[in-house]
């Protein structure tokens, strides 16, 4: 068992988890934090992407251990049913969510991209989500999503 | 006809359950929780694809420190189970019939000790004579999977023939043998298409809980929780009111939660081990245990005369439906009727073979057969314009079926809508054959085609509570958005904002009998339930104020939370006071509707799309894609947008990278790495345009719409990349290595031909 200190969606935790666990695991079965999915725990589908300190990772291919002293933000941290971030509110706008279960790592991937790019055309933004496989959408309305909610925050300022 | 003005349908109302969604609030069936914790469950799975088992030990997993329970067939009543053809157990017995046949489950304190229980499970088998082709299952002397077929109980739509055959079947009219004889031209080829698997990104996932007394419950990832409860009850051994199926929020299905997966096991897990089993698959297994899209061969002859018109045609039908039944038979009782496609064909022929092998049971995957025959179809279209020099797009307007056709099953078909969806995916993609291309290697193509969508049954009861809101109870499963397209339709009849209207999905105790959600008819089968269980309150209300308007039922209607006389606003009474009334008088007013199954009508597509080809790679990239669809009336245009654009993108994985690759009995590819499915990289934005012209029945005029947008998808690509270089390939998916192959040969044949 090891110790580990982490700052998940800017709390602070202190867990012990067995060698081996996964970041996705503590998450979702420690912290109970299932907003974050398992799709494949491979690193092909992105459904559990996080960021680790504002980098896109697979929380499925992190140990915990490696999260030690970082700051973790899952789908959790982006917004909350009452006060959805205007990423979230552009995706409800545009009708991006189908199943629903590709979204979280979805949002997670969008706020990588929208943090380096302001204003990304297309090609930008389906390369920024090309790590999220979607099976329901198609991605037309995904890409919409994000392209609205980049205009959304850059007049925000 | 006055098209009426409504204030919630064909609005592009947010989903219902966006907040929860984007949020990740919403609870999947592995996110379900207890308070008292959850046992971590694992099934054992065949690794052979045919064997008979000798022998089971599970001692050793059992005394392991924190496995709490391993179950066998000998835990679960004697039975065959099956929807259509009961030919499986929950649990295998004697004989294993695909890698991923079940054969044992355990139940333990974590993942990592039920997965050394399962190491610790000893299985002695006899290894036999694996069957991994459909042709190879029908050669004499193949090996015999199932023994017993002709003993096996029929539920529905399956006609076993013997041997490997588990079912056959064919529909015909005319004669096509003496029509061939009398063609201008006759053309034969032959197509074949390669077993795909749904790949939804959430994995199968149930939780099974012995409840003290004695009844089960059972959360799990289903389209269907009807169907599901009576496979696991008839599994169990107890009548369908003692297993409550709660449904979970679904992260996507596309006819592949149908079916019975684990949750026999976790139930009996649970009851064995008095703890509630979570059973969990991971990615490999689901590739593994899913119901894949079967691999077909379709051998194809067309008769065609002189003036553009096809008089004969026979389709030889050979699926390969797996190692079970499972739902993959209802193709044979479907396909003799859906497979004309959009045509109107005077000699036809339809002969369906479904055959076993040791591959994973075929089931449901959005238009069951619908690509597979469409492919051939509309390739043949292609090819036999260009042979005989007709324009492909006159050759189709000749041949599209009537309103009114009577299909090969006997069924009027209604809503034809053929040359007006055709005109709007033309005018939309701009699509004309005889234009140049643009580049070399870029070529356009276009393909037709329909998929009849219909409704099952479906019941919903509506209650109004006090204050007027109202609660819509049913059992439907939402996951493309169709709870709020219920919620609009109550809110239309009963003339409530949305916020007034909760839908939830009930568990299968708690709420009348659902349809499933999938075949295109979720909405319409349950959206008339809804409907008519909202008119029902109405009448209720109707009724209760007449004495207070003094005015017959006739004469009322209810606006803005106000039963009125019509003309005549100022006479009108509230619904609460109503509500109050009852109380006294007739009880609570709660509504309930109950729709039977509906014949189906023809949902057509017309697509076209736009490649450019790499000749040296073989690799097709897809510039644009336009889709017009004809849906009746779209309730809610985003969902079925949505529909569009989602069932497209998985067209196009079929169509270009998508096959379960098998090797010495085994699926090579059971992960996301080597099964490709379409990424945000791979496909352009689909550009949709909904042709609406209100279909006769359902609610509002609504029309299904899951499944037509898939069937004409590899057609259309099929045509463009023979626009672009000039070749077909015959086989789906045409991989980068196909169409290589396919261009390398065609140039050697040039080369050939201009040696000689």
């Amino acid at each position: 068992m090891h110790a580990l200190e982490l700052t998940v969606n800017g709390t602070p935790h202190t867990v012990e988890v067995a060698s081996g666990t996964s970041l996705l695991t503590l998450l979702r079965e420690q912290l109970e934090l299932t907003g974050t999915k398992r799709g494949c725990e491979e690193g092909e589908c992105g459904g559990c992407s996080v960021l680790l300190d504002g980098a896109l990772v697979d929380s499925c291919l992190i140990f915990a251990v490696e999260a030690q002293g970082r700051a973790v933000t899952t789908v959790e941290g982006l917004g909350d049913p009452e006060h959805l971030s205007p990423l979230q509110q552009a995706f409800a706008e545009t009708g991006a969510s189908q199943c629903g279960f590709c979204i979280p790592g979805i949002l997670i991937a969008a706020t990588a991209l929208l943090e380096s790019h302001a204003d990304p055309d297309d090609e930008t933004i389906r390369e920024g989500i090309s790590g999220n496989l979607c099976r329901c959408t198609g991605y037309t309305r995904i890409v919409e999503a994000i392209r609205l909610a980049a205009q959304l925050r850059r007049s925000s300022g | 006809m006055e098209t009426p003005t409504y204030t919630t349908i064909g609005k592009r109302i947010p989903r219902i359950d966006n907040a929860s969604k984007l949020t990740g609030q919403a609870r999947f069936a592995e996110d379900v929780s207890l308070p008292g914790g959850v046992l971590h469950g694992r099934v054992l799975r065949s690794p052979h694809p045919h064997a008979r088992i000798v022998s089971i030990d599970s001692r050793r997993a059992e005394g392991l420190p924190g496995v709490r329970a391993v179950v066998t067939a000998g835990d679960l009543p004697e039975r065959l189970i099956g929807k259509c053809l009961q030919d499986e157990r929950a649990l295998a017995k004697d004989t294993v019939r695909f890698v991923g046949d079940r054969v044992a489950a355990v139940a333990a304190d974590t993942p990592e000790i039920a997965g050394e229980a399962l190491e610790a499970i000893t299985v002695e088998y006899e290894p036999l004579p694996a069957v991994m082709d459909a042709f190879a299952a029908l050669a004499p002397g193949a090996a015999v999977l199932h023994p017993e077929l002709l003993q096996y109980r029929v539920v529905t739509a399956a006609a076993p023939e013997g041997g490997n055959v588990c079912s056959k079947n064919s529909l015909s009219r005319g004669d096509p043998e003496a029509a061939f004889g009398k063609c201008a031209r006759v053309f034969e080829h032959a197509y074949r298409t390669e077993m795909v698997h749904h790949a939804y990104l959430e994995p199968h996932a149930c939780l099974g809980i012995y409840n003290p007394d004695g009844s089960y419950t059972v959360h799990s990832t289903t389209q269907g929780s009807f169907g599901l409860r009576g496979l696991i009850a008839d599994a169990l051994g107890v009548p369908h009111n003692r297993v409550r199926l709660v449904p979970t929020e679904v992260g996507g299905g596309f006819g592949g939660k149908i079916s019975l997966q684990d949750e026999v096991a976790a139930a009996a897990l649970a009851r064995k081990s008095g703890r509630p089993v979570r059973i969990a698959m991971n990615r490999r297994e689901d590739f593994l245990c899913g119901t894949p899209r079967s691999g077909m061969h379709i051998a194809i002859k067309t008769g065609v005369n002189a003036e553009g018109e096809l008089v004969a045609r026979t389709m030889d039908i050979v699926l390969d439906s797996g190692a079970y039944a499972h739902s993959g038979v209802l193709m044979s009782w479907s396909l003799p009727q859906f497979a004309e496609g959009p045509y109107r064909i005077p000699n036809l022929r339809i002969a369906v073979r479904c055959v076993y092998t040791n591959k994973p049971p075929c089931g449901a995957f959005r238009a069951p057969g619908g690509p597979q025959t469409n492919f051939a179809i509309e390739s043949e279209m292609e090819r036999i314009a260009e042979a005989m020099g007709w324009d492909p797009l006159e050759f189709r307007r000749k041949n599209v079926m009537p309103e009114g056709h009577v299909s090969l099953a006997g069924v009027e078909l209604r809503n034809v809508m053929a040359l007006e969806t055709m005109d709007a995916g033309l005018e939309l993609s701009g699509y004309r054959p005889s234009e140049a291309s643009p580049a070399p290697n870029r070529g356009r193509g276009f393909a037709l085609g329909n998929w009849n969508v219909g409704g099952m049954a479906s019941a919903a009861v509506l209650k109004l509570n006090e204050d007027g809101s109202a609660s819509l109870l049913t059992g439907v499963v939402d996951i493309t958005g169709v709870h709020t397209a219920l919620a609009q339709i109550v809110a239309e009849a009963l003339d409530l904002p949305m916020e007034q209207v909760t839908v939830q999905t009930l568990d299968t105790e708690s709420a009348p009998h659902s349809t499933i959600s999938a075949g295109s008819q979720a909405l319409k089968s349950m959206g008339d339930a809804a409907l008519r269980a909202a008119h029902h309150v109405r009448e209720q209300l109707f009724d209760l104020a007449v004495e207070a308007l003094d005015a017959a039922p006739g004469r009322l209607e209810l606006v803005g939370g106000q039963v009125r006389v019509r003309g005549e606003p100022g006479r009108s009474v509230a619904v609460p006071a109503l509500l109050g009334k009852a109380m006294n008088v007739s009880g609570p007013v709660v509504g309930h509707g109950s729709t039977g199954a509906y014949k189906r009508m023809p949902g057509f597509g017309a697509h076209v799309a736009d490649v450019e080809v790499d000749p040296e790679t073989g690799q097709v990239r897809l510039l644009r894609y336009c889709a017009a669809q004809d849906v009746g009336v779209a309730i809610n245009p985003v969902a079925v947008e949505g529909q569009i654009h989602g069932a497209v993108v998985q067209g196009v994985g079929m169509a270009l990278s998508e096959e379960l690759i098998f090797r010495d009995g085994r699926m090579a590819n059971p992960n996301f790495l080597d099964y490709k499915i379409p990424s945000a990289t791979d496909v352009p934005p689909i550009e949709a345009v909904l042709v609406e012209r209100p279909a006769a029945d359902g609610p509002f005029g609504a029309k299904g719409i899951g499944e037509p947008p898939i069937v004409p998808v590899q057609a259309a690509i099929a045509n463009a990349i023979h626009a672009a270089v000039g070749v077909r390939v015959d086989t789906l998916p045409i991989t980068p290595e196909r169409l290589r192959r396919a261009i390398r040969e065609r140039g050697e044949e040039r080369n050939a031909s201009a040696n000689r």
